[in-house]
C-alpha cells in the first residue's frame, strides 16, 4: 500500500520519533512495546540498587554490632525482660517480633548464648583482647586505619571472616582503582589510535576487516577473558618482565583493558 | 510486516515466557562438595528417573544464605554452621537446621613440585599463612619469598583453615585469593615459590606436603587410612544442612541414599573419604 511522506509538515513526533507517515496499528504496538521494555530495564536497575541499599542500610545507619564478645542474657531470664528489651537484644524488627512465639524467642536466646560461649571456650585468649569487644561496623573503622592486636602498625584491613571481623572500605576502593588505572593506561592509547587509524587513514578494504574484528572483542564473555588472563597471560607476562608475583593487579589491569578496548574504539 | 510474521513473533514471545522446568530438589553451597554433589545427583537421577536434582556451587557461605532465604532445599557445607547463621535460620523458618555428616575430607597443603620441602608442622604453617615467616630459607628451602594462595572468604575451606591452622588469626594481607581449590592448585603448580591449601579431591599437578601436628610429631600423609583414623591433623567432616520441615519424602530419601553404601562408594570415586559407620546414623 503506498503511503505519503509529508516532508513539509514534519513535527517532532512521540518521544522525538520522526515518522514520515501515520503509524500503522502493528507499528504502534511494537513502538509502545519497545518503550515498555526499555522502561522496565531502567526500572529494574533502580530496583536492584534499592534492594542492595536496603540490605546495607543497618550498617550505614550504625544499627549493627559485630563485636566478637557481647554481653549475653541467659535464656532463663527471658521473662524478666520487657518485649522492647528482647527486641533490641535480638536485633529484630517490630514485625518479626510480632510473628515469633515464645518458643522461637527462647531458641534465639539459646543460640546467641551458645555462639558466644563457643567462641570463648575455643579461644580463651580472646577475653583479654581489646578488639574483641569492639563494634567493627562503626564508620570510624570503615574509613580510618586501626591498630589491631597482632599487627605491627595501624593498617587498613579487610578480613570480614574470623573471630574479629575487620571491615574497611579503603583496600577495596584502592584495589579497584589500581586495576582500573592500569587497564585505562593500556587500553585508551591503543583504542584511540586504532579508532583514528580506522576512521581516517585506512583504505576501505582494510577498514571493512579491522573494524568488525575489534568490535567482535566486545562479544567475548568476561569470564573467558579472565580465564585467559589467569592461565596464559599471567605466565607469559611473568616470563617477559620477570617480576616475582605471578598474579597481580598488572595482569588484571591488562585483562580489564581487553574488555575496555572495543568500547572505547566504537565510541570514536 | 505481514500478518503472518506478527503471529510468528507473538508465538515466539509466548514460548519465551513459559515457566521453566522446576527441579524437585535444589542443592546449593560448598565448592568443595560441588563435584561430589553433582555426581551424587547424576547417579541418583539415573536410579530414580522421576526425581530432578539441581546442584550449584558458590561456597559454604552461599549455601547457608540460600538456606535462610529458602531458595534451596539442601545446603552443602565444608564447615560447621555458625551461631549467627543458625539464628537467621530460626528467624526464617522457626527451627534449627538439621545437620547431616556426609563425607570426610583431608585438607592438603600444596606446594610446587619443584619445591624441595616435603613436610611442615602446623605451627610452621601458621607462621607462613599468617605472614610471620616470609622466606622459604627460614624453613630449609631456597632463598625466595613465600607466595601464599588462599580462598575467598565465602569459602568453608577458608574458614576451616583459618580456625584450625591459624587458630582464628588473620591471613597475611598479601595472600592471593583464588576462586576455588582447582584455581589454587593451578596457581601453585605454576609458581615455584607458592603454597596453598585445598580439599584432597583436586590434587594433581602440584605436590602435597606431609603434615606434622607439632614440631616433634611424625609427618603424616593425607591418605584415606590416616584421614579416617584421625591421624592426619587437618581433617574435617563435610556436611549437608536441611530445613527440618522439608526433611521428609523425596528429600529425606535422597539424604538417606547419600549416607548409604551406594552413596558413599561414589565419595571414594571423586577422591574424598567415605564416612565411617559410626557417623551414619
Amino acid at each position: 500500500m503506498p503511503h505519503r511522506t509529508n516532508l513539509g509538515r514534519r513535527t517532532a513526533g512521540w518521544m522525538g520519533v520522526l515518522r514520515g507517515h501515520k503509524a500503522r496499528p502493528g507499528e504502534w504496538i511494537v513502538e509502545k512495546g519497545i518503550f515498555l521494555v526499555s522502561l522496565s530495564a531502567i526500572l529494574l536497575v533502580f530496583l536492584i540498587i534499592t534492594f542492595v541499599a536496603r540490605e546495607a542500610l543497618p550498617i550505614l545507619l550504625g544499627q549493627t554490632n559485630s563485636a566478637a564478645i557481647q554481653d549475653v542474657i541467659p535464656a532463663a531470664e527471658i521473662d524478666k525482660l520487657s518485649p522492647e528489651e528482647i527486641r533490641r537484644y535480638l536485633g529484630l524488627t517490630r514485625k518479626q517480633m510480632a510473628e515469633y512465639d515464645r518458643e522461637t524467642l527462647v531458641a534465639l536466646f539459646e543460640v546467641r548464648e551458645e555462639g558466644i560461649q563457643g567462641i570463648v571456650e575455643k579461644y580463651p585468649e580472646l577475653m583479654n583482647d581489646p578488639d574483641a569487644r569492639l563494634n567493627t561496623t562503626k564508620w570510624r573503622h570503615l574509613l580510618l586505619p586501626h591498630q589491631w592486636s597482632g599487627y605491627r602498625q595501624p593498617e587498613y584491613i579487610w578480613q570480614p571472616v574470623g573471630n574479629i571481623h575487620k571491615y574497611n572500605i579503603v583496600p577495596l576502593v584502592v584495589g579497584s582503582l589500581k586495576t582500573t588505572l592500569v587497564g585505562l593506561l593500556f587500553a585508551v592509547p591503543l583504542s584511540v589510535a586504532a579508532a583514528i587509524y580506522v576512521s581516517q587513514l585506512a583504505r576501505p578494504t582494510v577498514r571493512e576487516i579491522v573494524k568488525p574484528a575489534i568490535e567482535l572483542l566486545s562479544g567475548i564473555p568476561s569470564v573467558v577473558v579472565g580465564l585467559f588472563a589467569l592461565l596464559v597471560m599471567a605466565t607469559f607476562l611473568q616470563d617477559l618482565l620477570g617480576y616475582e608475583t605471578r598474579l597481580n593487579a598488572f595482569v588484571a589491569g591488562i585483562a580489564l583493558g581487553f574488555a575496555v578496548i572495543p568500547i572505547v574504539f566504537s565510541i570514536f | 510486516m505481514k500478518p503472518k510474521s506478527y503471529l510468528a513473533a507473538l508465538a515466539a514471545l509466548g514460548l519465551a515466557i513459559l515457566p521453566e522446568a522446576r527441579a524437585d530438589i535444589t542443592v546449593k553451597g560448598s565448592d568443595t562438595l560441588v563435584i561430589l554433589a553433582q555426581k551424587w545427583a547424576e547417579v541418583y537421577m539415573q536410579q530414580q528417573p522421576g526425581t530432578r536434582i539441581q546442584v550449584t556451587g558458590g561456597g559454604s557461605g552461599i549455601g547457608f544464605a540460600a538456606l535462610q532465604n529458602r531458595t534451596t532445599d539442601l545446603a552443602n557445607a565444608s564447615r560447621k554452621i555458625k551461631a549467627k547463621e543458625i539464628e537467621n535460620c530460626i528467624k526464617a523458618f522457626g527451627k534449627r537446621p538439621t545437620e547431616y555428616k556426609v563425607a570426610l575430607d583431608g585438607l592438603s597443603v600444596y606446594v610446587s613440585a619443584e619445591n624441595p620441602i616435603k613436610e611442615l608442622s602446623i605451627p610452621q604453617l601458621q607462621g607462613i599463612f599468617a605472614g610471620k615467616t616470609r622466606n622459604w630459607k627460614e624453613l630449609g628451602g631456597p632463598d625466595a619469598p613465600i607466595v601464599v594462595y588462599s580462598r575467598e572468604n565465602s569459602s568453608g575451606t577458608y574458614e576451616f583453615f583459618k580456625e584450625h591452622v591459624l587458630k582464628g588469626g588473620d591471613f597475611v594481607a598479601s595472600a592471593q585469593t583464588m576462586p576455588g581449590t582447582a584455581a589454587v592448585l593451578q596457581a601453585v603448580a605454576k609458581d615455584k615459590n607458592g603454597i596453598g591449601y585445598g580439599g584432597a579431591a583436586y590434587g594433581a599437578g602440584a605436590k602435597h606436603l606431609l603434615i606434622k601436628k607439632d614440631d616433634s610429631s611424625d609427618a603424616i600423609e593425607p591418605t584415606e587410612e590416616n584421614v579416617v583414623s584421625g591421624k592426619y591433623p587437618i581433617w574435617r567432616f563435610l556436611y549437608i544442612y536441611v530445613n527440618p520441615a522439608l526433611d521428609k519424602g523425596e528429600i529425606a530419601a535422597y539424604l538417606k541414599w547419600i549416607r548409604s553404601d551406594d552413596g558413599q562408594k561414589i565419595v571414594k570415586d571423586v577422591g574424598y573419604y567415605p564416612l565411617p559407620k559410626q557417623y551414619r546414623q
